[in-house]
């Protein structure tokens, strides 16, 4: 198991017993609403609704606080340390890269899981959830994330995946198909053709020119003044007229 | 505010070979496009010998006459010029008339006569004149 996979563990059972919470709510107002309903009783309901609801907030806050204090925690950076030291763990990272089997997977994961309907709905509604936007705002803003990212970049198994991926026949075809593809060859074309492009080039082009004509210009004034020195120094005293011509107009 | 300096030889002469590349590329073309027209009018291929030849370096002085002429005149600049920041002035600051321009020229081929010794004087010169500039009472400055 690698170190995001703990992290991601964490924050699994955090959000399934959230949801088990929820449940079990809804579950337990099914029978309240239709008697929080009836007119003796609906000034009571509200107030208790809205205590239901502050106490939601609390319990709320409670559980981010758990995930935030669980992925900080010393536990899970000893864990990660371990695991990304674990020579064991490593071997068997590289055991099952270099099967066949990892190819295949990712084949038929591109192929099927990533093109479904299905995984799309999925995708779309968990990346809707709200929790899930505070949990992520949670792992990214603690510094043990940064730690565990730094440690699993440097760990062995991680350098090892990347050039197994790397080297792999999937990324040579997938990168095939994507540079023969008409919407790459669509986008290069509108790319270059865009005048952006075109104004950045001759802008460059032009500046490039100006930087060129002023280093000419700087270097044959002073050779001006050299060549008048070298000239003036070849001709005896008497010859000379007047003083450093340089000078002279201004 | 005082006026700019007198321009040395060494930047002149740069001023100068680009012109001379701008004078011989037009050239170049002109002579294309008029064998272009000559290969329409005589398709069996008419040798036409020094006067072929005569004709090319005919082109190429009048190109560089009026090229030094209009520019002069009408700007106070060639190309060469524009490109390292010279300027062509009469004694008054302002850009030399077309009397003057065409002594200016002419001031030219003589400087090279002996030895380019002409404009050996821009070397020597307190106002960096050449004899051209002399004979056309002109000066080069840099430009602003």
């Amino acid at each position: 198991m690698t170190e995001p996979a703990v992290r991601h563990l964490v924050l699994g059972v955090a959000d399934r017993a959230a949801a088990v919470v929820v449940g079990i709510t809804r579950v337990a107002l099914v029978p309240a609403r239709p008697l929080a309903a009836l007119p003796p009783l609906r000034g009571f309901a509200s107030a208790r609704v809205l205590s239901l609801a502050a106490s939601g907030a609390v319990v709320e806050r409670r559980l981010l606080d758990a995930a935030r204090r669980a992925v900080d925690s010393r536990a899970v950076d000893e864990l990660a340390d371990r695991l990304a030291a674990s020579e064991r763990a490593a071997a068997l990272t590289a055991r099952v890269l270099a099967g066949p089997l990892t190819d295949r997977i990712a084949a038929i994961v591109v192929e099927h899981a990533l093109t479904s309907v299905q995984t799309e709905e999925l995708v779309s509604r968990t990346l809707e959830r709200p929790e899930l936007e505070r949990l992520i705002v949670v792992a990214l803003d603690s510094p043990a994330t940064d730690r565990i990212v730094r440690r699993v970049l440097a760990s062995p198994g991680v350098e090892l995946a990347v050039t197994r991926v790397l080297e792999s026949e999937l990324l040579d075809t997938a990168t095939a198909r994507f540079l023969e593809s008409d919407e790459i060859e669509r986008v290069i074309e509108r790319i270059a053709h865009g005048p952006e492009l075109r104004a950045a080039v001759a802008a460059q082009s032009a500046g490039l020119a100006d930087l060129v004509a002023d280093e000419v210009r700087d270097r044959s004034r002073s050779a001006d003044d050299t060549a008048e020195r070298l000239a003036r120094s070849l001709v005896p005293r008497r010859w000379r007229h007047g003083g450093p011509a340089g000078a002279a107009g201004t | 505010m005082s006026p700019a300096p007198y321009a040395g030889l060494v930047t002149r002469a740069v001023a100068f070979v680009i012109d001379a590349l701008i004078i011989n590329a037009v050239s170049v073309i002109l002579v294309a496009c008029g064998a272009l027209v000559l290969s329409v009018l005589f398709p069996e291929g008419k040798d036409f010998g020094l006067s072929g030849v005569l004709a090319g370096l005919g082109t190429l002085w009048l190109t560089g006459i009026v090229y030094f002429l209009a520019f002069w005149t009408l700007t106070g600049q060639t190309i060469g010029m524009r490109i390292m920041r010279l300027r062509v002035v009469d004694r008054a600051e302002g850009r030399p008339r077309l009397g003057r321009s065409v002594v200016r020229l002419i001031g030219m081929w003589l400087a090279a006569i002996p030895f380019m010794a002409g404009y050996v004087m821009i070397l020597f010169d307190r106002r960096r004149q050449g004899l051209h500039d002399k004979l056309a009472r002109t000066f080069v400055r840099y430009a602003a």
